[in-house]
């Protein structure tokens, strides 16, 4: 009797193996599948998106200044509709070969037709007038024939290669704003970033697509961590001193730095909260470093975690401004936490691994982060960009086998991402990349020598 | 009768198995990431090593000797050199600061022992200052007989404990600061390019205050002692193998001028 | 004086007897009412089974010809009849002709037939090429009775924006578009139960602010299925804004989803 009591007992021992086993399995595979499960981070499939035909704009003269301007402008016009996400751009090899310069040129009939079967025209004429380009832009409804324009616009600024630029910029913004469902355009936003200047590193600003790429400070030490201000008229970082790294203040509408009150410690990583009016950041001036918030002159700090080990890289929630996620060394390698603004309700994100440099989505919804789930002495894993859902705790990998990936910044449309990345890992070979929120379309924005990017607000 | 007796005998045995569950539960020890001592097995008897260098501190250019004895050894492996004999001596030039790590295993396990070696260099990376070159300062004397005399203190990988190597030269230092009461010490925090920039000037910053812990513990008032983090902004060197990263692992000790 | 006394007990006997009487009834009527609070229909299970209903996948696609729309096309010819009649005798003796003899004596149909074709073909030139049955929308300024609509087709069904505004349609039909687009997509992403809501049809009513946002939600027409109307009430629900007016405070909007689950 013992013996068949034994006997049932280890084929119901292996049975339960197989089932624990299976389950394990299960349970191994199932976070892989919900991670690659609607995880909607709203890129939209190709069907989703509006047809848009981008016309090449006509010149009012044929001298050679107009024709470089608007070769400029049609080009910044096409990427920057490419770029928005939301679009399905008629390729130019199947457009019409026309370039209408008014609604009266018009023929919707050829846009709306095979092969362009285009939804929505941008279309224009461009001139230079008194040392002035002057656009006049046009956006149709291609299947409205009864009233086709949705709107037209006129730009007038300097004649400049930058201002064709920025005038393509505004009318791509006007169209995505009025074709985007609420979404907003980010062709008029700059990217602030850390350039390597020798044995130095100064702050740089550029535009959203790389372009434009100059100095904004010369400090002649390391600066790091360049945040801009919601309203873009102040940038916050941290900058090495005689008495180490301490919060710096540059104002952009002054161009030149304005006074941050300095503490005793290593006071880095600032950030500021969607009202403009409070900053958070890392401070060890109690001797252990620690989130703390104050206005933003640097005025009424107070301190926000108050636990052993170092706290650092706050991040707060831009559509709410009341919770702060940031990065924490106290139970060993740094993990990503959110808490209320207060202090209260401590959640801890990540389960393993080397998670640093959080960025949180504008609406609210996800944490953008770098994560080496590999971790480890000698030769660690990779190092890349992952994203994850507040709520339910799930990410997913956006970047693969590029080398070392850092510091994620949201567009503010919530569609794009931009980072840090070095292809083999050495330091000096950082660049800065942009994809869309979905891992896809993945490009480089800078050379060698640049790192820590952080979007604009608007 | 038997039910009252079956009662007290259920709830000792519960109380002692919540009293040894308990005991279990008691916090264990944080263990040191520097994991290769491997606990002998109760068999064989443990190998034992000893490793020294002879000078400690060269100019660039110049040699030392290493000179290590095991026991119970099989093997025996040292950082930068390779397979050694149990016993032995080897002259080597190392070009910069280097600790020789020594690895011997045997069939009782295996163990390890190291030395820092200082090589002085002309220019030393004083990170932060803006004159590099270091004269006589008066009270405080040179760099040069500084750091002669006062070693960096070196960590493992994503830590701030010391070792006991690191231990050693804080008390080294400590006592160089007593004879020199003078001086007063600017610690600098570093860390390997590895790792992210932001998270590493407080591992940084932990390093300098480990070492300006036991620095106090020594006797060394606090006022003497100022510390800076730099995280990985400041490199000693540029390899991409454990021996730079290892350099690059420190709390500097700097005359605070 | 004894004549109350007699009645008095018997009365308070009754009396007692009744009211335990309305009292017991009271306490089961309770009961039953109770059982109905605390046991109401598990609505919520409903629609969460994704395992059974549509893919993960949106494979939204706009502009596609709907054979099931069809019968709409009735109403336009009703409409156009007027402007298209001159054309129309023409065609009738093209039709005449064609040698089927017996078809046209024992189907006087037939006969209409053609009249009903030729004015949809001479529809067609005057829109653009596309073969778009989709007209019921404002591109045809002669579709008058119709409100402008803008038709969707869903990974499991039809979805029918139409806006309550004519002259806000027929301008800014574009926007009805964007409105369309943006619900159905939310929509594919829901799961209403298919066995309860094949061919179902519901209908939502909502405001749209000057600002995009969303005013005023409510179930127009309920499809009968639970799950069909809180997963179109969802798909509304989850939208921010659908970007601000062209023109006007506010529009009304009605959204009309078709189940056909394939």
């Amino acid at each position: 009797m013992m013996q068949s009591l034994l006997r049932s007992a280890v084929l119901k021992s292996s049975s339960k193996q197989y089932a624990l086993a299976f389950a394990v399995l299960c349970v191994f595979f199932s976070p892989l599948l919900r991670a690659q499960d609607t995880f909607h981070l709203e890129a939209t499939n190709s069907t989703d998106r509006i047809r848009i035909a981008v016309a090449a704009f006509k010149p009012q003269s044929a001298d050679p200044a107009t024709s470089g301007y608007k070769n400029t402008f049609d080009t910044t016009l096409f990427a920057d509709l490419s770029a928005a996400g939301i679009f399905d751009i008629v390729s130019k090899s199947l457009l019409p070969p026309s370039a209408p310069g008014n609604q009266a040129e018009m023929n919707l009939a050829q846009w709306s037709a095979a092969p362009a079967s285009a939804a929505m025209v941008a279309f224009g004429n461009l001139a230079v007038q008194n040392g002035h380009i002057v656009v006049n832009g046009f956006l149709d409804d291609a299947k409205n024939t009864q009233f086709p324009q949705v709107f037209v616009k006129q730009y007038s600024e300097e004649a400049s290669d930058d201002q064709a630029r920025q005038i393509a910029h505004r009318f791509a913004d006007e169209i995505i704003a009025r074709l985007g469902g609420g979404g907003v355009g980010i062709a008029e936003t700059k990217i602030y970033y850390v350039k390597q200047t020798g044995q130095n590193k100064e702050i740089w600003e550029m535009d959203y697509d790389g372009a434009n790429q100059h100095a904004l400070t010369h400090l002649g030490t390391v600066s790091l961590s360049p945040r801009i201000s919601p309203d873009n008229s102040r940038l916050a970082f941290s900058a090495l001193g005689r008495e180490g790294f301490q919060i710096k203040m540059f104002s952009l509408l002054l161009n030149r730095m304005v006074t941050f009150p300095a503490a005793g410690g290593t006071n880095l990583s600032p950030a500021w909260a969607p009202g403009g009016n409070q900053i958070a950041f890392s401070s060890s001036r109690t001797g252990d470093p620690e989130i703390w918030t104050s206005d933003a002159a640097g005025n009424i700090a107070r301190r926000v975690t108050s636990f052993r080990g170092p706290d650092v890289s706050p991040v707060w929630n831009p559509k709410t401004g009341a919770q702060i996620a940031w990065i924490s060394g106290r139970t060993g390698l740094p993990q990503l936490y959110i808490m209320d603004a207060d202090g209260s309700g401590v959640q801890r994100m990540t389960d393993g691994g080397y998670a640093t440099s959080p960025s949180w989505s504008p609406n609210g919804q996800f944490l953008a982060f770098a994560w080496d789930r590999k971790y480890g002495p000698g030769a660690p894993g990779g190092q890349d960009i992952y994203v994850m859902e507040i709520t339910s705790k799930r990410w997913i990998q956006l970047t693969h086998d590029i080398g070392r990936c850092d510091f994620p910044s949201w567009s503010p449309d919530g569609r794009h991402i931009v980072f840090a990345n070095t292809p083999d890992g050495k330091a000096a070979h950082t660049r800065i990349m942009t994809m869309l929120a979905d891992g896809t379309q993945k490009r480089a924005l800078t050379g060698s020598g640049a790192d820590m990017p952080n979007w604009s607000w608007k | 009768m038997t039910l009252q007796a079956k009662f007290w005998k259920g709830a000792t045995l519960a109380v002692a198995l919540s009293l040894a569950v308990g005991c279990h539960h008691s916090k264990q020890p944080l263990s040191n990431t520097n994991g290769l001592d491997n606990a002998p097995t109760s068999e064989q008897p443990a190998p034992t090593a000893t490793l020294t260098a002879d000078p400690l501190a060269i100019d660039i250019g110049q040699s030392l000797v290493l000179n290590w004895r095991t026991t119970n050894a099989t093997s025996v492996v040292i950082d930068g050199i390779g397979p050694v004999p149990v016993n032995g001596t080897q002259t080597v030039s190392p070009s910069n600061s280097t600790t020789f790590r020594l690895v011997a295993k045997g069939d009782g396990g295996s163990t390890e022992a190291s030395v820092r070696v200082t090589v002085r260099v002309p220019v030393v990376p004083v990170a932060g200052d803006s004159t590099a070159n270091n004269e006589a300062g008066g009270d405080m004397g040179t760099d040069a007989a500084f750091h002669q005399n006062v070693q960096d203190v070196f960590f493992d990988y994503d830590s701030f404990d010391l070792r006991p190597d690191a231990q050693q030269a804080a008390l080294n230092a400590a006592r160089y600061l007593a004879a020199h009461p003078a001086i007063k010490v600017l610690i600098g925090g570093y860390c390997d390019d590895r790792g992210s920039a932001e998270y590493n000037i407080t591992l940084g910053e932990n390093r300098a205050n480990a070492a300006r812990t036991a620095l106090i513990s020594a006797g060394v008032p606090a006022s003497r002692i100022r510390v800076v983090s730099y995280g990985k902004e400041r490199q000693f060197c540029s390899e991409e193998n454990e021996t730079c990263w290892q350099e690059n692992r420190r709390a500097q000790f700097n005359i605070d001028r | 004086m004894s004549s109350y006394a007699h009645p008095a007990p018997l009365q308070q006997k009754i009396g007692g007897g009744f009211v335990g009487a309305v009292l017991l009834h009271i306490a089961v009527a309770g009961i039953l009412v109770g059982l109905a609070f605390l046991h109401p229909f598990h609505s919520k299970s409903w629609g969460e089974d994704a395992s059974a209903a549509g893919a993960i996948q949106a494979t939204m696609v706009n502009a596609i010809p709907l054979p099931p729309k069809a019968p709409p096309v009735d109403h336009a010819v009703l409409a156009s009849e007027d402007v298209t009649k001159a054309p129309a005798p023409p065609v009738k003796e093209k039709t005449a002709p064609p040698p089927k003899p017996t078809d046209i004596l024992i189907k006087n149909k037939v006969d209409t037939k053609p009249l009903k074709v030729a004015p949809k073909e001479n529809l067609a030139p005057t829109k653009h090429p596309q073969p778009t049955p989709e007209s019921p929308k404002a591109t045809t300024g002669d579709a008058a009775t119709q409100l402008p609509q803008a038709i969707t087709q869903a990974v499991n069904g039809t979805a029918t924006v139409t806006v309550q505004s004519r002259t806000f349609g027929n301008r800014y039909a574009y926007y009805l578009r964007i409105v369309g687009g943006m619900v159905t997509k939310n929509y594919n992403e829901q799961h209403p139960d298919p066995r309860t809501s094949q061919d179902k049809s519901v209908t939502m009513l909502f405001d749209i602010q000057r600002d995009g946002t969303i005013q005023n939600l409510r179930l127009e027409t309920s499809s009968g299925s639970p799950s069909l109307d809180a997963a179109a009430k969802r798909a509304i629900l989850e939208i921010d804004s659908f970007g601000p007016l062209p023109e006007g405070d506010h529009i009304t909007i009605e959204y009309k989803f078709d189940y056909h689950h394939p």
